[in-house]
């Protein structure tokens, strides 16, 4: 219960004047703070009265859109509240929210009620970051008159639930056959062509008249065409890397960031050159958008998009397999030296860390799916615009995948190249290209 | 005439009557003076509603002088005047709350008046404090066990 502070003068008047009455020995200031103390315990006693009686009125029906859902996929909760007030106080009711939950958008709190009889209804949305069942734990009752205020949890068995069961989603990749087949088969066709010839063929039904070679027709008594090279584009990929909405982060770099990118885009398509974009957060892969001209897209995707986004898998400074492979080689030199029993059990107990991790060939699901990317659409250059806070582990990861497919790894941050120095857990980008925001 | 003008009306009436018998007349006319002062800077400035309570109760017991009753009839007009001012409804509980509170000064009043030592009701008041202060906290805990879902 809290005193609001109208009670808490008169319970100061009340002490200095039984204290004076006691000193001074004057049953008139006693009679004067006796009357406060009276006037304080009627007021109670009616707040209490009807506190309960508003507590007994409250019933709540709350039901979800659906009961399985994946893990970082959002859905909708309604909550009908219904509750009778009493004169004299008002009330407000608000949704207590279970762990593993973000609010993403709607409201879970009434507005103050007066007197009366309410029905009010409650509709957010919600993401859960963590898997598993999830109860929603009910909602919690604030009561205040002008001389107390008092907040009751509503957690009994007829004020919660329901349970959302929420899927996770895989970090790792699932082991299997790939196919034995190799090669794609595509059904594309590109709208413009090369000027080179790569081939004659004989001639097939539907096949274009200007295309036939008449010399060629002429000189084997049979119709041949000319198939002609493929003309195709190699759009930049842009990566964009939204910061962790559970983190603290520089909102002004931040803004700097999105400000880059958008000019970035806008300059790029002014200059007739279509753009990849891909969003990321951590390693979690947002949102995608390969191969676009229309800059109205990418304007919404801009304002839709681009905010600070909830991280549901990290990778907790992972490190690269070169890496493990390089320590391990480390550690079987280092056993050749005599040292100390505890420091070879150290050793030991490393060794068989790092070599069953090897022997781990899982990739994780980020991994996996920027590999994907990277070989279905073909480009020159990525540029990755990140703040480079916190875990870095996954920037390492689209670099080393970039240098394997020969593509050409930019990392633009505020900062610049002084990135390394702010931040130490920058110093392992040191061999990257780092430039400022432009 | 509302409920207002009654109870200021009792109040200045009553410290103009004690001016007569109190020994501390003289403290009566500025005690008048602040008092509505105060009433009429409430109606714009809420946090002063307090204040005019306390500025109550100091009438009382320079009324007290004179009479214990007019200190009685005092605080009748002075709480008045501080609940209506909060704009509490003209409900039955609130009506039941009002005549028990008023019984209960006017119990403390004819008790005050027949004592001449108050240390040992002080001493008494403040150990009844800690009680009712013990009940409060025990009777919220088990409402908000109840709702909890603690207890059936």
């Amino acid at each position: 219960m809290r005193l609001k502070r109208c009670t808490r003068v008169i319970i100061a008047a009340f002490l200095i004047l039984s204290s004076s009455a006691y000193i001074l020995d004057k049953p008139g200031l006693l009679a004067a703070s006796l009357s406060l103390w009276v006037l304080i315990i009627c007021r109670y006693a009616l707040f209490f009265s009807r506190l309960k009686s508003v507590a007994a009125s409250v019933q709540i029906v709350r039901t979800i859109d659906k009961s399985l859902v994946r893990q970082g996929m959002n859905c909708a909760v309604t909550n009908r509240v219904v509750m009778k007030i009493e004169e004299g106080v008002m009330a407000t009711y608000g949704e207590m929210i279970p762990a593993g939950i973000f609010i993403e958008e709607g409201e879970i709190r009434t507005h103050p009620l007066s007197v009366g009889y309410h029905k009010e209804i409650l509709t957010y949305r919600v993401i859960p970051v963590t898997h598993g069942n999830i109860l929603f734990p009910g909602g919690s009752l604030i009561v205040q008159d002008p001389f107390f205020e008092t907040d009751i949890l509503l957690s009994r068995a007829d004020f919660t639930g329901p349970v959302l069961s929420v899927q996770p989603a895989p970090f790792f990749e699932k082991t299997g056959k790939k196919s034995q087949f190799g090669g794609v088969e595509t059904h594309k066709i590109r709208a413009q062509h090369g000027h080179s010839i790569r081939t004659y063929r004989k001639y097939l039904q539907d096949d274009d008249f200007k295309s036939i070679d008449w010399k060629l027709s002429a000189k084997h008594d049979t119709l041949y065409v000319r198939e002609y090279t493929s003309l195709e584009n190699y759009p930049p990929l842009i990566i964009i890397d939204l910061p962790d909405k559970d983190q603290e982060f520089d909102e002004d770099s931040f803004s700097e960031l999105i400000q880059a990118v958008s000019t970035r885009i806008e300059k790029t398509l002014k200059e007739g050159i279509s753009i990849s974009l891909l969003i990321i957060s951590g390693p979690n892969i947002i949102s995608s958008l390969y191969d676009e001209y229309d800059l109205a897209r990418y304007m919404t995707i801009i304002r839709e998009r681009l905010h600070p986004s909830i991280r549901i898998h990290h990778q907790y400074r992972t490190r690269l397999r070169s890496e493990i492979r390089d320590d391990l080689k480390n550690l079987r030199n280092q056993d050749k030296e005599v040292s100390e029993e505890n420091v070879t059990l150290h050793r030991s107990l490393l060794n068989n860390i790092y070599h069953h991790h090897l022997l781990d060939n899982r990739r994780n699901r980020f991994s996996s799916q920027i590999s994907r990317i990277f070989s279905s659409i073909r480009t020159d250059e990525i540029s990755f615009y990140s703040l480079c806070d916190g875990d870095i582990s996954y920037i390492r990861e689209l670099s080393r995948q970039s240098r394997y497919s020969r593509v050409r790894f930019r990392i633009r941050t505020p900062a610049g190249r002084d990135i390394i120095k702010m931040k130490p857990r920058c110093q392992t980008l040191r061999g990257e290209i780092i430039e400022g925001l432009l | 005439m509302n409920r207002f003008s009654i109870c200021l009306g009792l109040f200045i009436a009553i410290m103009l009557l004690s001016m007569v018998l109190s020994p501390v007349w003289y403290l009566n006319p500025p005690l008048i003076g602040i008092f509505l002062y105060i009433w009429h800077a409430a109606k714009t400035r809420t946090e002063l509603i307090p204040v005019l309570l306390i500025c109550g109760e100091i009438s009382c017991i320079t009324a007290w002088y004179a009479s214990p009753w007019f200190a009685w009839i005092i605080q009748f007009s002075v709480i008045g005047l501080f609940l209506f001012r909060l704009n509490f409804s003209d409900s039955r509980l609130e009506r039941i709350s009002f005549i028990t509170l008023y019984g209960a000064l006017a119990l403390i009043t004819f008790l005050t008046d027949q004592i001449n030592h108050t240390v040992i009701l002080v001493i008494l008041m403040f150990f009844t404090s800690v009680v009712v202060i013990l009940f409060v906290l025990v009777s919220e805990f088990r409402l908000r066990r109840e709702y909890k879902g603690e207890i059936s």
